[in-house]
């Protein structure tokens, strides 16, 4: 709807100049920024404004001399500490070698127990498999591997939980190298600040009170020796050959041995161009 | 004093009359840069009408209006150091102010309704109420007038915050465009373009009120 009467739209803008506040307004006005201007001034500054401060007023001329000082401190901070601490400055390999040679002369400090030699004196075949492997498995080379491994069961073993155990087994292993000659510090690659020292001597069998029981196996022995003495004494005096007596008795007491054949991994033996194995 | 004018003297001052206000303000400025934080409220004496009234043009909500203009004076207050009098202290409030309005704006965190202040009759222009009396054959003055300011920001609203702006700073506190483009950082072109497409607008939307 057109009115009548319009006018410029300056004139209508001119209007707005109009619309002010009372004088009433401007005093809470005044009141209400006196207090905000009292709380800016008062107010903490954030964290990063004395930075802010210290990066404008920072002279970038010096900034250079200021960044080379810095880098020769870091460097002579590193190598002093990389001389006092010589083991963490080495690399893991060798530390976790280092590890191994304090755990070992722990356990080479142990008592020996008494379970170990009782077993081997009620079951002596189990012993000479244990020789066997040991003497072809210890070389410079061939314990490497297994290096870890100890340092995680010597590091269990410090827990409590399987001390016993673990503490066995490595001496058992260590005593068996011990009896064969073999130095145990070159095949582990201690060479560095390990002194090696003598392992203690595999202690007699005999001493323990279980070597007294006689084994079963033995008595098993006489037994079926006694059988075949008589089989073949009745074998004798029918045939009437004395000689014929001995062959026999030699023939099977050579076959009673060969049963350890057996229990021997030693029955396989090769060379050059074929394998052979004893039954 | 030499050193002031010299300082002052790059600002862009269109008259004598802005030239000797921007010389007492930088003197104020100067004190007020030394520790003297009473001297600051010479300044928000002399600048809070037109502060308030900017920001109260831009957001037609006389609260949003008050809150806004109290924090371009605190910002100004807390920033004052950094003032060289590259410009006047003018132009440099205008500009706290005017950002700080805008940045409400664009964010949308003010008021959503109007709130206006009352219009003073006696500082309106006496031949815009007559003619609107003639025209209303002897209505009620007051609610014409309330009807034709409620119009009036309506309008306003509907702008854009620079149009909005523009318009203000030119029409209502009667700013040169040179002022304007320094306050608003842009080019004097840019001013006029704008103040030419907001006038197109406005009188698209007040179009009843004006002449054929």
């Amino acid at each position: 709807m057109k009115r009548p009467g319009n006018m410029g739209l300056e004139e209508l803008l001119r209007l707005k100049r109009a619309e002010r506040p009372d004088p009433a307004f401007w005093a809470r006005f005044e009141a209400e920024l006196r207090v905000r201007q009292l709380a800016a001034i008062v107010e903490k500054r954030p964290w990063w404004h004395p930075v802010m401060q210290t990066w404008g007023a920072l002279r970038w001329g010096r900034l250079p001399w200021g960044a080379a000082g810095a880098a020769a401190v870091a460097i002579a901070v590193f190598w002093q500490h990389r001389g006092v601490d010589g083991v963490q400055s080495q690399s893991p390999e060798l530390r976790q070698t280092a590890f191994v040679a304090e755990a070992v002369e722990d356990v080479t400090q142990m008592p020996l127990p008494v379970v170990g030699p009782s077993v081997d004196a009620e079951y002596p075949g189990q012993a000479d498999r244990m020789d066997t492997p040991a003497v072809s498995a210890v070389s410079p080379g061939s314990l490497t591997p297994l290096v870890p491994w100890v340092g995680e069961a010597l590091r269990a073993a410090d827990q409590g939980s399987y001390r016993v155990s673990e503490a066995l087994a490595v001496e058992a292993s260590l005593a068996d190298a011990g009896m064969l000659g073999v130095e145990v510090g070159p095949a582990l690659g201690v060479n560095h600040g390990f002194e090696s020292r003598a392992l203690p001597a595999f202690r007699d069998v005999s001493d323990e009170p279980l070597a007294a029981v006689p084994s079963p196996r033995e008595a098993r022995r006489q037994r079926l020796m006694a059988s075949l003495a008589s089989v073949s004494d009745d074998d004798g005096r029918a045939t009437g050959n004395r000689s014929t007596r001995a062959q026999v008795r030699d023939r099977l007491t050579r076959r009673l041995s060969e049963e350890e054949l057996y229990d021997s991994v030693s029955r396989l033996t090769g060379g050059g161009d074929r394998l052979i194995v004893k039954f | 004093m030499d050193a002031v004018q010299k300082i002052v003297g790059k600002a862009l001052v269109a008259s004598p009359e802005r030239q000797a206000e921007a010389d007492q303000d930088w003197v104020i400025v100067k004190r007020v840069q030394e520790g003297d934080v009473a001297a600051f409220d010479a300044l928000v004496l002399k600048y809070r009408e037109r502060v308030f009234g900017l920001v109260y043009h831009l957001t037609s909500n006389r609260e949003d209006a008050s809150d806004l203009a109290q924090e371009s004076f605190i910002k100004a207050f807390q920033s004052i150091h950094r003032f060289q009098g590259q410009s006047s202290f003018f132009t440099w409030l205008y500009r706290i102010a005017t950002n700080t309005a805008l940045t409400q704006l664009r964010k949308n965190k003010l008021r959503g309704f109007f709130s206006f202040e009352k219009l003073h009759e006696e500082e309106a222009s006496p031949e815009v109420l007559n003619q609107l009396v003639d025209r209303t054959s002897g209505g009620d003055r007051g609610a014409l007038l309330s009807e034709l300011q409620e119009r009036l920001n309506e309008a306003f609203q509907k702008l854009s915050i620079k149009h909005r702006t523009v318009v203000t700073l030119f029409e209502i506190d009667g700013l040169s465009h040179e002022e304007i483009a320094e306050i608003m950082d842009c080019s004097v072109g840019t001013v006029r373009s704008r103040l030419h497409y907001a006038k197109q607008l406005l009188q698209a939307e007040l179009q009843d009120y004006l002449h054929p």
